[in-house]
């Protein structure tokens, strides 16, 4: 199957999770695990950064929803940035841009936390 | 020869044989006696060659009676060297008595005077043949089920050259009037016939070779060994005395042709007991090592046949303390599992350890003792603890612990799954058998413990296939079983699960004022989640629509109910739809659902319908009412809608591409013309095209409707 892996990079309190390949059911829990750790360590100012990310299934989009309630609350977000046409069309049709902010630079969505 | 007679008539053939050369012999007594004159010269030549066929037709049908009346194949083998020793005891004392009873025809080499004491002599060398006869054809018998207790390739190659050439010495003792006489292997060749060379030399070769085949001692226990040795003296003894108490000289002046044959046989005997007595005498000094060997294959055979039976995971480690314990004799033993997600050992099962001991149990981890056990995949054993570095250590554990063996289990992937212990009360208790066995039965208890593992997992297995299967069933009565009637509508629809349960789900529904709708759905998620969430939906859904009039309304409310019930990750896409009444208008909702592709007939044009919309579960529901949209299709006749799930447009080929949009949009627009259920088909027949023998890994539901006008 194809590969999915996930960079992080801290800057600030801001976190940036580079996620790479095919996010679906079997890959989703990595993605579950990097955003569950910063959770835990307070840190709930995110941005996801998409560029690398080929394919998101369902599985794939439950992550974010699992997480966003949490995250608000704690008065952080998860910002989305760098989404490929092909993969914001999948986020497009469940309606993510209404619930979530998308951006096309990491920079744009750093910037929003400021 | 194999004559297969019936057991009544073989017997009365060999009377009848018996009778006829008895017979053959004292014709002319007979004939004097009744002062008959027979013509000599023509008379005894034909006789002599019918008692000659009547002796060899004897042994045949001797051979035959005896193999089905005696069956030596089938006897166990202390039973057939007795059977042995029995014959040739039985041939012995019978020799031993007709000696006693005819005392002066032993030496005489014809016929006393006198027709009473004429038949006396041929009854004497009648019964001292037919002795002979009646022994040595089941002792050959038996020595040929001595030969062949562990046959190998050419064992029957030599056994049937033997019987050539005894069937040759036969010939030839009948033409030459001699018997082969063997003592040319010693004596020398001088003055002896070439054919007398040849035969007593080839057939004590092959003897010889023959005599070589005694396996079967090599498999004696020890005290076996002991008892036929030194029996076997005696019995050597016999036959070595047997050949001038019962042949010498009589059975040569009775029939040449008997005589070759106990010659033969006794030859055959002296070269297979000798060399029986060598291999018995050579054995003796390591019958120990065979013994234990014997006994360790028999307990570790006993031990993995009861393994075997044992397919309860629960019960297999006690089984297996219990059987280590009793075959190695040890006041205790124990068993102990590796945990990996605690890379620990929990003892598990054990013979003969106190609860403290259980709880204190210094051998739980992999270092020290264990530690070696584990990396070099090897049995231990202390026979000193006082020598050992961790005698101390277990000492202050088990007081009595004197001596121990251990031998870790792996499995068939190499992976630790335990280690087996036992102890004794004394120093060196154990020795290096005791370790090789506990080694053998480590091994087997893996494979057991592995079995059980399978086993279990596999009824755990079944038990979930039942239910996903019932989960199916159930499943699969929530989706509608008729279609419904719409004036000036075709209606039809396809589902199909990938997995025994799945997310997908379809419904014809009515709003409150009675008009009729659709709705196709997708939970995220698969399995048995997804169905349980599919069940509520339609729940909802159908509640909602006796209540409700509006599409939007309907899908608002569900998104509502969901919100609260359904977790965080999971969210389900529909979209809903209605049919207005007296007009020819569909009024729909998208719920974060794939697009719905809309045919205009008139201008034979696609068109993918994707107003905005949430999927239900993703937002408590502020956001959801505000982007919910509501969009109309106004319907001519010709015109037809297509609602999917996205395993229609995500189902995929061997080579991992998906059908994808353009595909069913350019299916759409090749299916102008045709009635929905014509479509339906047309769709089905390109999606199995296109994804081959390929397994669906999303369930796959559409619906057509097409407006007929």
């Amino acid at each position: 199957m194809a590969n999915f892996d996930i960079e992080r990079k801290d800057n600030g309190d801001v976190t940036i999770l580079h996620a790479n390949g095919y996010l679906d059911a079997h890959t989703a829990p990595e993605f579950e695990n990097a955003l569950s750790t910063l959770i835990q360590e307070k840190r709930f100012k995110i941005v996801v950064s998409l560029e690398g990310l080929q394919y998101i299934s369902s599985a794939g989009l439950g992550v974010f929803m699992g997480f966003i309630e949490e995250v608000r609350q704690n008065a952080g977000d998860i910002k989305i940035s760098e989404v490929s046409p092909r993969v914001f069309k999948v986020f497009d049709l469940l309606g993510f841009p209404s619930l979530y902010e998308f951006y096309d630079s990491k920079q744009a969505a750093m910037e929003k936390f400021k | 020869m194999r004559l297969q007679l019936s057991g009544k008539l073989l017997y009365t053939l060999i009377l009848v044989s018996i009778a006829g050369i008895f017979l053959s012999e004292s014709v002319f007594t007979l004939a004097g006696y009744f002062g008959l004159r027979l013509d000599f010269s023509v008379v005894t030549f034909s006789l002599e060659n019918l008692r000659t066929l009547l002796i060899i037709g004897l042994i045949l049908l001797w051979r035959q009676a005896a193999k089905e009346r005696l069956r030596p194949g089938e006897l166990p083998l202390p039973q057939k060297l007795w059977r042995l020793v029995a014959l040739l005891t039985a041939n012995f004392l019978g020799a031993f008595l007709l000696k006693l009873i005819f005392p002066d025809f032993i030496e005489a080499d014809s016929a006393p005077a006198g027709a009473g004491a004429n038949l006396a002599y041929t009854l004497f060398h009648n019964l001292a043949g037919l002795l002979a006869i009646f022994t040595l054809v089941p002792i050959l018998m038996i020595l040929r089920q001595l030969i062949f207790y562990k046959q190998r390739r050419t064992t029957r190659l030599y056994l049937n050259l033997f019987i050539i050439l005894l069937a040759l010495s036969t010939a030839w003792v009948h033409s030459s009037d001699q018997i082969v006489n063997f003592s040319v292997i010693w004596r020398g060749t001088a003055g002896s016939s070439v054919y007398n060379v040849i035969l007593a030399w080839s057939l004590s070769v092959i003897i010889l070779f023959l005599s070589f085949r005694n396996d079967w001692i090599t498999y004696l226990p020890r005290r076996q060994k002991f008892i036929y040795f030194f029996a076997g003296i005696f019995v050597f003894v016999e036959i070595i005395t047997v050949r001038d108490v019962l042949f010498n000289p009589y059975l040569q002046r009775y029939s040449l042709i008997m005589a070759n044959f106990a010659e033969v046989a006794w030859v055959f005997l002296i070269l297979y007991g000798g060399l029986a007595m060598i291999t018995l005498l050579v054995h003796l000094p390591t019958a120990r090592a065979v013994d234990r060997k014997l006994k360790e294959v028999n307990s570790l055979y006993g031990f993995t046949r009861k393994l075997n039976t044992q397919l309860d995971y629960q019960k297999l480690p006690q089984m297996i303390t219990q059987l280590t314990a009793e075959v190695l004799g040890s006041q205790s033993a124990w068993l102990e599992m590796f945990e990996s997600e605690h890379n620990k050992l929990a003892l598990i099962s054990h013979i003969n350890l106190t609860q403290q001991q259980i709880l204190n149990n210094p051998l739980d981890r992999i270092e020290g003792l264990n530690h070696d056990l584990v990396y070099q995949k090897k049995p231990l054993l202390i026979n000193d603890m006082s020598q050992n570095p961790h005698g101390q250590e277990l000492l202050r554990w088990k007081k009595d612990l004197r001596s121990l063996v251990a031998a870790p289990l792996f499995s068939s992937r190499e992976q630790l799954m335990g280690i087996i212990y036992a102890s004794k009360s004394q120093s060196y208790g154990f020795d290096n058998d005791d370790v090789s066995l506990l080694e053998g039965f480590a091994n087997q208890s893996a494979i057991a413990l592995e079995n059980a593992q399978l086993w279990q997992s596999s009824l755990e297995r079944e038990r979930l296939e039942q239910e996903l299967k019932v989960a199916r069933e159930v499943q699969l009565k929530l989706l509608p079983q008729t279609l419904p009637r719409i004036p000036g509508f075709e209606l039809e629809r396809f589902f199909l699960t990938a997995n025994e349960v799945g997310g997908d789900y379809y419904d014809f529904i009515e709003f409150a004022d009675g008009q009729p709708g659709v709705v196709i759905g997708d939970v995220s998620g698969k399995g048995t989640s997804a169905a349980f969430y599919m069940a509520e939906f339609k729940g909802v859904i159908q509640t909602l629509a006796s209540a409700l009039n509006d599409p939007k309304d309907l899908v608002c409310r569900a998104n509502r109910i969901f919100y609260s019930t359904i977790e965080r990750k999971n969210f389900l896409t529909a979209i809903v739809g209605k049919f207005l009444s007296g007009e020819q208008t569909f009024q729909f909702v998208r719920a974060g659902h794939s697009p719905l592709i809309f045919y205009r007939h008139s201008s034979s044009e696609i068109h993918f319908l994707q107003p905005q919309g949430l999927g239900i579960g993703m937002d408590p529901g502020s956001v959801f009412d505000a982007v919910a949209e509501v969009h109309s299709v106004q319907f001519q006749p010709g015109d037809f809608l297509l609602l999917f799930t996205d395993g229609l447009v995500e189902a995929r080929n061997h080579a991992g591409e998906e059908f994808g949009e353009e595909r069913v949009a350019s299916l759409a627009g090749r299916a102008g013309q045709l009635s929905a259920a014509q479509i339906k088909r047309h769709i089905l027949d390109e999606v199995t095209a296109f994804i081959g023998d390929t397994p669906l890994h999303d369930d796959l539901t559409f619906m057509v409707i097409k407006f007929r006008g």
